[in-house]
């Protein structure tokens, strides 16, 4: 089992013809994913390596069957092409790309808020269902299928946890990042919803980092809401504040969102922060044991 | 990107916001004809003017840390700039002072517009207090019922009722009110018309006459929205960060030894993160980001091998995206074409194609280039090196 995505799924790449767009299309398609369609506006008609070329999403749903979005369109574009899977009726967008203007994202979460898509990102490393679907950049040989759901803040940290994980043969449920704007779509807590109700999760992986309220706010949500076991893991014990950490997001801002506040609020919702990737893979490994 | 206030009063004013009277110097000679245009007789009616001098760096605590000077003749206020452009000012260079009017003091406002990033509901905040002249940090805590906010829905823009819902609060009479409402609106459209992340105005005076006049601004324009407003100038910082930034790698300076080159902002931090806990000291943060097949290995060790205080430099890779083999082929370039001299070189290289670029390296036999199998291994390997005596001067770098 899995949330989100899975072995069913049918993914139309936006951007498809860029040299970024046809690569990640190849090794989604390598893993098993079905990618069904391609858009890029004023290409229809055409194939990248086999996947047929539409002018619009429209066009790729109806020919396709389309139903998720994978967009790999320059920044200053992504707007557009998130606007348009709405409008569309698609049912996931997985926004990838890096350097959306917040001003964007903030106008795409408002459209979003009229509409029963859900968005991942921008930002986002993407979403896999191991042995299933991957929708992203991940490294497909580091999951293995499994009980454990992994959501996360950071992307090439998330693959290492997950590497850690299946080194202990420990599989994954699904595992996804939220992206490291400073507004992302989907939230924590709406992936910890689904989780928590997902039959093929048994414990879940929360990856956050400093800066924002994020985890504070999936902290207090999972005491409420969560009765699976949750292992987190904070990053940027030792960033120095004020400064930004890589990732839009990720600074300590007057006083708020640093690692202790974080570490506080979830060790009061009873959620055990682990310090390294392995020490989390452990705790999993001990609290499904337990179970 | 942060502006320096005269940057910031120029696109206020633009949208109607009234700031003072100024004038920038970038060196002593232009002193007098600023004197002229804003003190001479028939500038601001009869009374004797001083002028304030305020150094142009992006910091807050600029008055704190000498940068504002007042004047009261042509000869003080030369004397005043050359001081100011000579000097350091919040650990900056002055290239240039901002020349104004000083204004008689009055109550002091503060009003701001910005970026709300609450996941469930971002939406841009406008902010008002009916007290200012202090930061944000501390009114909150010192006057918390002196602010008021309104939440603005992006799609419909900042509504007539909102501004004048906000200015009632302010305590102002009818005229001042009226004004304030104006100000508001044109704050904010200057807030999103710039892709601004902030638009401060603090204080924001009125002054005995009646008016109201912005006397300090910050404006901070979203770096990812830079592309669509060319006409802006903002801060130009000369750092070891921004030279980064100017590379595509996100760079920040720490104290410790262990130079570091990674890919992904929380894999960066989660490497920092480990080092210290195994006893260690990251040198700095770097994130290659995308650039880690362009440039970003061969310019990050450059950067890293420029900072004396590195005893060893450790590259932690996770290929998501990114093949291993592609990385190894980088590194080895970077480090044959740059004088790494006797600093040594931890490799760590996992996810696509890792065995391949792991055996590439291996291969490539490079005499100060250590590879080895697991994360951990790397970083105990790092911290270890990091503690060796340092070899003799002069085995040079």
């Amino acid at each position: 089992m899995s949330i989100i995505v899975d072995a069913g799924t049918r993914v139309v790449i936006q951007g498809i013809t860029g040299k970024f767009g046809s690569y990640h299309s190849q090794l989604m398609r390598d893993y098993g994913t079905k990618v069904v369609a391609g858009v890029t506006p004023g290409k229809g008609g055409s194939e990248v390596g086999g996947i047929p070329v539409y002018d619009s999403i429209a066009e790729a749903r109806e020919e396709q069957g389309a139903e998720v979005v994978a967009v790999l369109v320059p920044a200053p574009f992504v707007k557009d092409a998130v606007f348009e899977a709405v409008d569309c009726g698609m049912r996931l967008i997985v926004s990838l790309v890096e350097g959306v203007p917040v001003k964007d994202t903030m106008l795409t979460k408002r459209r979003l808020s009229e509409s029963d898509c859900l968005m991942i990102g921008p930002n986002s490393p993407g979403i896999i269902t191991p042995g299933a679907c991957l929708v992203g950049f991940m490294p497909g040989h580091v999951y293995l299928p499994g009980p454990v759901g992994v959501v996360s803040r950071s992307g090439t940290f998330s693959y290492q946890v997950a590497g850690e994980l299946t080194r202990l043969g420990i599989g994954q449920s699904t595992c996804l990042g939220i992206g490291g704007d400073p507004i992302s779509g989907v939230s924590f807590e709406d992936i910890l919803t689904r989780f928590q109700a997902d039959e093929g999760t048994e414990a879940i992986v929360l990856i956050g980092e400093i800066g924002r309220t994020a985890e504070e706010e999936a902290a207090a949500f999972i005491a409420r809401h969560v009765s699976k076991p949750v292992v987190s893991i904070i990053l940027g014990a030792t960033a120095p504040p004020g400064k930004q950490m890589g990732h839009a997001g990720a600074i300590i801002s007057a006083g708020r969102g640093t690692y202790a506040s974080k570490v506080a609020a979830l060790e009061e919702a009873g959620v055990p922060v682990a310090r390294t990737a392995t020490e989390a893979a452990h705790m999993v490994a001990e609290v499904l044991r337990r179970n | 990107m942060k502006m320096l206030e005269y940057q910031a009063k120029r696109l206020l004013a633009e949208y109607g916001v009234p700031v003072p009277k100024g004038v920038v110097c970038r060196a002593e000679g232009e002193v007098a004809a600023a004197w002229q245009t804003l003190v001479e007789p028939g500038a601001l009616g009869a009374a004797p003017q001083n002028l304030v001098l305020k150094a142009q760096v992006p910091s807050g605590k600029r008055g704190k840390g000498g940068g504002i000077l007042v004047a009261r003749s042509a000869a003080e206020a030369r004397e005043a700039v050359t001081r100011l452009l000579a000097s350091e000012v919040c650990g900056f260079p002055v290239p240039e002072v901002l020349a104004e009017q000083q204004l008689p003091g009055g109550r002091e406002l503060y009003l701001s517009v910005l970026t709300g990033t609450a996941p469930s509901n971002p939406r841009p905040v406008v902010m008002l207090s009916a007290e200012g002249g202090m930061e944000i940090e501390d009114l909150a805590r010192e006057f918390p019922d002196s602010i008021n906010a309104v939440r603005v829905d992006p799609a419909y823009g900042l509504l007539p009722y909102q501004a004048r819902g906000l200015a009632r609060r302010a305590g102002l009479d009818a005229t001042a009110q009226a004004q304030l409402v104006q100000i508001i609106a044109a704050a904010y459209r200057a807030y999103w018309e710039s892709d601004a992340e902030l638009v401060e105005i603090n204080p924001l005076t009125l002054l005995p006459t009646g008016g109201l006049v912005a006397l300090d601004a910050k404006v901070t324009i979203d770096n990812a929205a830079r592309h669509r407003h060319p006409e802006l100038e903002g801060a130009r910082i000369d750092s070891v960060e921004t030279r980064a930034a100017a590379l595509g790698l996100s760079y920040v300076e720490l104290e410790g030894d262990i130079g570091l080159i990674s890919n992904g902002a929380g894999l960066t931090m989660a490497t920092m993160d480990h080092l210290a806990l195994l006893g260690g000291r990251p040198a700095n943060f770097l994130d290659t980001g995308e650039r880690v097949l362009r440039g970003g290995i061969p310019d990050g060790l450059g950067l890293l091998l420029a900072n004396p205080a590195v005893r060893v430099v450790l590259i932690n890779i996770f290929g998501g995206g990114v093949r291993c083999d592609v990385i190894a082929e980088r590194i080895v370039e970077a480090v044959r074409a740059l004088p790494v001299g006797h600093i040594p070189i931890v490799a760590s290289l996992h996810g696509r194609n890792d065995a391949v670029g792991q055996e590439m390296l291996q291969q490539a036999a490079l005499p100060r280039v250590t590879v080895l199998p697991t994360i951990e291994e790397a970083l105990r390997e790092a911290v270890r090196l990091s503690r060796e005596p340092a070899p003799e001067e002069g085995s040079g770098r």
